[in-house]
């Protein structure tokens, strides 16, 4: 059980989110995206090991998406931001 | 299948102590609860929103802010709850705001008593201690199941707001994580 | 009864004024407030107390704690009865009933015991290659071996008690209260972080409980019960009595089990027997100590083997005698003080046998001062007796530690074992931490820390006590700073010395020729042998991970506690490898069961699943309406008169609508507020079809599509205002469809400035259908309802009978019809005008399932037509697709698969028969005698008997459908058997005009 650090509400525990997927999914535009866009939009996925972006809805919390940097080895999470942040590397 | 009818019985249920029931619930009736949302960043939202509750609109993270007989909870970045004894008009914050009246799609339930943080706590993930959680502080977060609002109204008073069809359910689970304390479902 | 031979006439942390009765296998004993199960039956001098796994040898006891092996027990009867249970972690109370396991008909005669002799056909890997063929078999060979290994029985009645869960966060938790763990809660705790102290036992102390240690001068127990004391009076420290710290999970969270009524007959006043919580702690000490090992010879698993630590400790806590009599084998120093104790106590102790070769002066002077004869650079090579240990055989070793010379035999009952301590590293592990492998201690011991936590004491190799008061008043002090507190160590009080842990090491002592065919136990739960490891080693599973799943090495309640480093160094011996190279198995949680009641907590029964409920619930619920779980909601299914089933009032009910009119509770739609400047320009993105001429005041049926281009769910769109919508979603798609469009505004069209709002809760809506609907609502409103006011499509804000609502022409049956929406508390006001307004027309309230029927003769889809795999096109939306404006899914919808003519589109089916209703689910095929496979065309969606059709029929999705009306196929159900000679029709079986609706 992860503590996610919500930019709007704090940190909350895992069961007040929903998992919504790859931050790093590019939605086509919707007036120009072509069918080979939107295959790789629906379908395809990076499974990096190691640092991750994923986006989680604060469901029972502020209902806001939120984009989460997540070490998938160790569950570390580096930092979190709105869905358009661009977050922290960790390194320091 | 629930039980519907047995727990929203008035009575005491559960462990019986010399000092009486740990927790008691009672509903809040007649209550006026607009849900509000407005962009802070636009000038016009907060200037028409303080007009008409006549308080500025908390800002922080599960901030509370009490005035005039208006409650209001930040619930949300731009999204507020308010609560009065009195109706409000829902066109009175300007036509930047998006105002639905939602006093009637929630239960208001009053908690009260020495042991109502630890009934709290069986359900709700977020630190409920009072160091971390007192007067002024309200959370959207989880009770069991359920997506409720917490509001912490004094140190061992917390108001519960709930989506209106889970009010039955919501007494029911009170009632079984109440039992050891003892709990008093008090008269409407 | 009160007679307890093995009971010392005083001392020990019993309440001897407080005499107990319990039951162990029928016979009845006494023992006294402060016994476990396991102390009070060692007093009574039972000693057979349980039968193997696997050979159903005899075994008592050969620990104090979780490290227990042998003893499980039945505990309880009737409802409360549980597997299982080592006897060591059952405190007595008054009235206890505990059976033992694995035997029939008794412990001492017991059947099964002739798997020993036969013990040749149960070597490791066993059950893989005997039951694996034929696979079929399988199901009866588990029955049989399930039998004959036994274990306990689960209770077959529900579960009387209650459970709890409890949510915490704390600045410092200790897991562990033994002297490392008091003390770092004294110096965490004076530093005014919030600290929670848990210790699995009924009460802190853990080593010190059963040993004579001494600090600032008086017995280890009374510095506790001080400590204890002193702690309690903190308030920002909680103490945690009868609590295992059972698994640490990510981000420090750490899963306790509190154990709050297993000491009672019953749990008291409503308390839950059980309460799991759920700790996020800023920082964590662990102060778990350490479990010691056991020797592994032949017949080391005879009643009277144990841990010396065991026996000492029920001497010292509970002044009960594990026998008269005692051998100590030892490869350590700190067996003497044990026998000393032991000796103390009254227990004649023949020798200590120790496998080193020169013993140093503190431990030679404790032998002396107790007058205990030491034979050093000897061991014990062989146990024997059979209910109960009666002697040992004792041999020199060599300096390779091979028994030479000549054999000695020493009488004895109880053999006690000291074969070095191991860390219980469990935690740590848990937590990620790295293990490294300490030489001297031959330990695994935490290496590198992975979460914020820190070991101290026995369970990081600090055996001595003084070393432990000391680590632990650190690690507190330093977990209190971690988490932003300034403090330093408690003072460490002087406490009196004891014995440097440095085992000389034989892992499994050679037998000599003469006692051949004794069992080497390694694993005394799971009898698994020295033997055993080696077939292991040489049918080439070397890894631990292998030696584990082939031998069951380290399975079980007990978890390899005892067994695990004695068994890896034997695979290491034989991989002639050190035992770094072979590893540790992984530990996981919990550390000790826990009871799935405790899992579940108060989400069992019928609280798995939240449950919600209409305004009108009640008077559903009045007039004996079944209801239907849909999503989270029940809803009202129909209202049978007297006599009448279900099935006939849906019948009643659905030809009522059609003929006259009828209402029903449709407050369970998904209702979506939706507002904002940009209100209009996000819909038309997430719906097929455009809304841009959708005038104020008026609805559209609308479908809105997944990203890969199939149909995600339908509604109705209704413009309130200029900049305001609302959008009704099926009742059970209405969570998911509202993250989806919070997803997309915030993420992918943070540009576009609407607010969402789930409105569900705060309209609750009532649907008046049939040709008379209009005439019924004209009576209790003064608005004008003409079709040219109210047109089909169109809204209005109106008042019935006093109450404003939102009033929308819109049909789901197909006949004229208006949804009509308003606050909560006005529905039952509402509802009663119209069955009062409408009784001329003899209107009825009518429920899920007869919508349900008109829906289906009508042609609408639902949950069973929008089932994720179906296209807008094939749906029958095809005319509503938007070629001029850009949405979800329309691209992706465009491919050639979804686009063929041969896809899945909805038909209508009637049975060719005119009778026979189509099985549910059915598949339709060809021909049902064909060759298999036969080729699927399509599946049945939806069925029912039509009253207004007079005859069955049902929705489905055939491949290329709509081209195919008139055409006969068979419905055939896998599940029933039944097939149903079927036409393809038409999916709108009644007014494909739609002149009714717009009437
Ligand atoms: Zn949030």
């Amino acid at each position: 059980m992860l503590e996610i650090n919500c930019p709007y509400c704090g940190k909350r525990a895992q069961k007040e989110f929903t998992y919504a997927g790859d931050a790093g999914a590019e939605r086509p535009n919707l007036e120009t995206g072509t069918n080979q866009d939107w295959f790789e939009f629906v379908y395809l996925r990076n499974n990096p090991r190691g640092l991750h972006d994923e986006l989680w809805h604060h469901s029972a919390g502020c209902r806001r998406l939120i984009k989460v940097r997540r070490d998938v080895v160790t569950h570390e999470i580096i930092d979190t931001g709105a869905p358009s942040d661009s977050l922290s590397t960790g390194a320091s | 299948m629930v039980d519907l009818t047995l727990s929203l019985a008035p009575g005491t249920y559960g462990a019986e102590n010399r000092e009486g029931p740990g927790v008691t619930v009672s509903q809040r009736h007649g209550l006026h609860i607009l849900h509000l949302a407005g962009d802070l960043s636009d000038t016009d939202f907060p200037t028409a929103a303080r007009h008409a509750l006549g308080l500025p609109l908390p800002q922080l993270a599960g901030e509370t802010r009490d005035g005039h007989g208006v409650r209001v909870l930040w619930l949300a970045p731009n999204r507020w709850l308010v609560v009065s004894g009195h109706k409000l008009e829902t066109d009175a914050f300007g036509e930047k705001a998006s105002v639905n009246d939602v006093g009637q799609g929630r239960s208001v339930l009053r908690l009260s008593g020495r042991s109502v943080r630890d009934l709290l706590c069986k359900g709700c993930p977020i630190d409920l201690d009072p160091q971390s959680f007192s007067a002024g502080h309200a959370a959207a977060t989880l009770l069991g199941h359920l997506n409720v609002v917490i509001d912490c109204i004094a140190d061992d008073v917390f108001d519960l707001y709930v989506t209106r069809s889970f009010d039955h359910f919501i007494h029911d689970w009170l009632v079984r994580a109440g039992k050891e304390f003892g709990v008093r479902i008090s008269a409407a | 009864m009160n007679h307890q031979p093995f009971r010392k006439p005083t001392g020990g942390n019993i309440d001897r004024s407080q005499p107990l009765t319990f039951t162990f296998d029928g016979k009845v004993y006494q023992g006294y407030s402060g016994d476990t199960l396991a102390s009070a039956l060692m007093a009574n001098g039972v000693k057979l107390l349980a039968r193997s796994f696997k050979y159903h040898r005899p075994r008592g006891l050969t620990g104090y704690g979780v490290e227990e092996s042998n003893v499980l027990v039945q505990l309880r009867t009737g409802a409360r009865s549980e597997p299982n249970i080592p006897a060591t972690q059952v405190e007595l109370y008054e009235g206890l009933v505990a059976e033992s396991q694995n035997r029939w008909p008794s412990l001492h005669f017991d059947i099964g015991a002739v798997n020993s002799k036969l013990s040749g056909l149960f070597p490791s890997g066993f059950y893989y290659k005997t039951f694996m063929w034929p696979a079929k078999f399988w199901p009866f060979y588990e029955h049989a071996i399930r039998h004959i290994a036994g274990m306990g029985k689960s209770p077959t009645l529900e579960d009387p008690d209650s459970y709890a869960h409890n949510y915490r966060h704390c600045d410092v938790l200790i897991a562990g209260g033994g002297p490392a763990g008091l003390m770092a809660a004294l110096s965490a705790g004076q530093s005014g972080a919030r600290v929670i102290l848990c210790d699995e036992n009924a009460d802190f102390g853990g080593m010190l409980r059963g040993r004579r240690d001494t600090i600032r001068g008086k017995p280890g127990p009374e510095w506790v019960a001080d400590t204890a004391a002193r702690l309690a009076a903190m308030k920002n420290v909680r103490l945690l009595r009868r609590t295992t710290a059972a698994g640490y999970y990510d981000h420090n969270l750490i899963v306790l089990d509190e154990r709050v009524a297993d000491h009672k007959a019953t749990p008291e006043n409503h308390e839950p027997r059980h309460r799991i919580w759920h700790v996020r702690a800023k920082e964590v000490v662990l102060a778990t100590g350490s479990i010691e090992r056991p020797l592994v010879f032949a017949d080391n698993d005879r009643p009277g083997v144990m841990l010396t630590s065991a026996a000492q400790a029920y001497a010292n806590a509970h002044g009960a005698l594990a026998g008269r009599r005692a051998v100590i084998f030892t490869n350590n120093a700190s067996a003497y003080a044990a026998a000393a104790d032991l000796k103390a106590a009254g227990i004649e102790v023949q020798a200590i046998v120790d496998l080193r070769d020169s013993l140093e002066a503190p431990e030679l002077k404790i032998a002396a001062n107790a007058n205990i004869g030491v034979l050093n650079r000897h061991v014990v090579v062989a146990a024997h007796g059979a209910k109960s240990v009666h002697s040992v055989t004792v041999m020199p070793v060599d300096s390779n530690t091979t028994p030479v010379g000549e054999a000695q035999e020493i009488l004895c009952d109880v053999v006690c074992l000291s074969g070095g301590w191991t860390p219980s590293v469990h935690l740590f592990s848990q937590s990620r931490g790295k293990l490294c492998y300490d030489e001297t201690l031959s330990a695994f011991v935490p290496d590198k820390s992975f979460q914020r936590e820190r070991s101290a004491g026995a369970c990081q190799g600090a055996f001595q006590l003084d070393a432990c008061l000391h680590e632990g008043a650190k690690a507190g002090a330093q977990a209190a700073v971690a988490a932003g507190f300034a403090t330093t160590a408690a003072d460490v009080p002087r406490c009196s010395a004891d014995a440097v842990v440095k085992p000389r090491l034989l892992w499994a002592i050679p037998a000599p020729d003469h006692l051949h065919g004794g069992k080497q136990f390694v694993d005394l739960q799971n009898d698994v042998t020295a033997a055993d490891v080696g077939l292991a080693y040489q049918e080439g599973y070397h890894s631990v991970e292998h030696l584990k799943r082939y031998t069951t090495l380290g399975m079980g309640t007990d978890q390899g506690r005892t067994s695990n480093v004695n068994g890896l160094a034997i695979m290491a011996g034989h991989r002639a490898e050190a035992i770094t190279a072979v590893g540790t198995t992984t530990f996981r949680q919990p550390f000790t069961p826990i009871p799935m009641g405790a899992v579940a907590g108060l989400n069992a029964h019928d609280h798995v699943a939240p449950v919600r409920t209409t305004p009108l619930h009640h008077w559903h619920e009045s007039l004996g309406s079944p209801f239907a779980p849909t999503g989270q909601w029940l809803r009202a299914q129909g209202y049978p008169k007297d006599g009448e089933t279900l099935e006939q009032a849906t019948m009643r009910e659905a030809k009522h609508v059609r003929e006259k009119v009828g209402i029903v509770d449709v407050s369970t739609l998904g209702k979506i507020d939706v507002q904002g400047p940009d209100a209009l320009e996000f819909l038309n993105r997430v719906y097929i079809n455009s809304f841009s001429n959708l005038a104020v005041g008026k609805c559209r049926y609308g479908v809105m599509l997944r990203e890969d281009g199939l149909v995600d769910d339908d509604g109705v769109v209704t413009r309130l205002a200029e900049n305001r919508y609302m959008i009704t979603t099926t009742t059970t798609h209405a969570s998911a469809v509202m993250n989806r469009l919070e997803y997309l505004l915030d993420v992918d069209w943070p540009s576009l400035n609407v607010h969402l709002l789930s409105v569900t809760d705060d309209w609750s809506g009532i649907a008046i259908a049939g040709p008379h609907s209009r005439t019924v609502l004209t009576k209790v409103t003064s608005a004008d309802l003409s079709n040219s006011a109210v047109p089909f499509m169109g809204y209005a804000e109106i008042d019935i009978d006093g109450v404003p609502v939102r009033l929308f022409r819109i049909s789901f049956s197909g006949e004229l019809a208006y949804e009509i929406n308003m606050a909560p508390n006005a529905t039952r006001t509402v509802w009663d005008a119209l069955l009062k307004a409408g009784a001329n027309q003899e209107i009825i309230p009518y429920g899920l399932e007869a919508m349900n029927v008109l829906r289906i003769e009508k042609g609408h889809v639902v949950g069973g037509e929008l089932n994720g795999r179906t296209t807008a096109d094939g749906l029958g939306f095809g005319k509503m697709i938007s070629t001029k404006k850009a949405f979800v899914g329309k691209v992706p919808a465009r491919r050639a698969g979804l686009t063929r003519d041969d896809i899945h589109q909805l038909v209508g089916l009637v049975p060719t028969d005119e009778k026979t209703r189509i099985p549910r689910g059915a598949q339709l095929i060809a021909d049902p005698k064909a060759t298999k496979p036969v080729a699927m065309q399509g599946e049945v969606t939806s069925q029912c008997m039509s009253p207004n059709l007079g005859h069955p029929i049902a929705l489905a999705l055939l491949n290329g459908g709509r081209a195919r009306h008139g055409e006969t196929l068979k419905a055939h159900s896998p599940i029933t058997g039944q097939t149903v000679t079927v036409t393809v029709t038409n999916p709108i079986f009644i007014d494909p005009q739609g002149e009714r609706l717009r009437g």
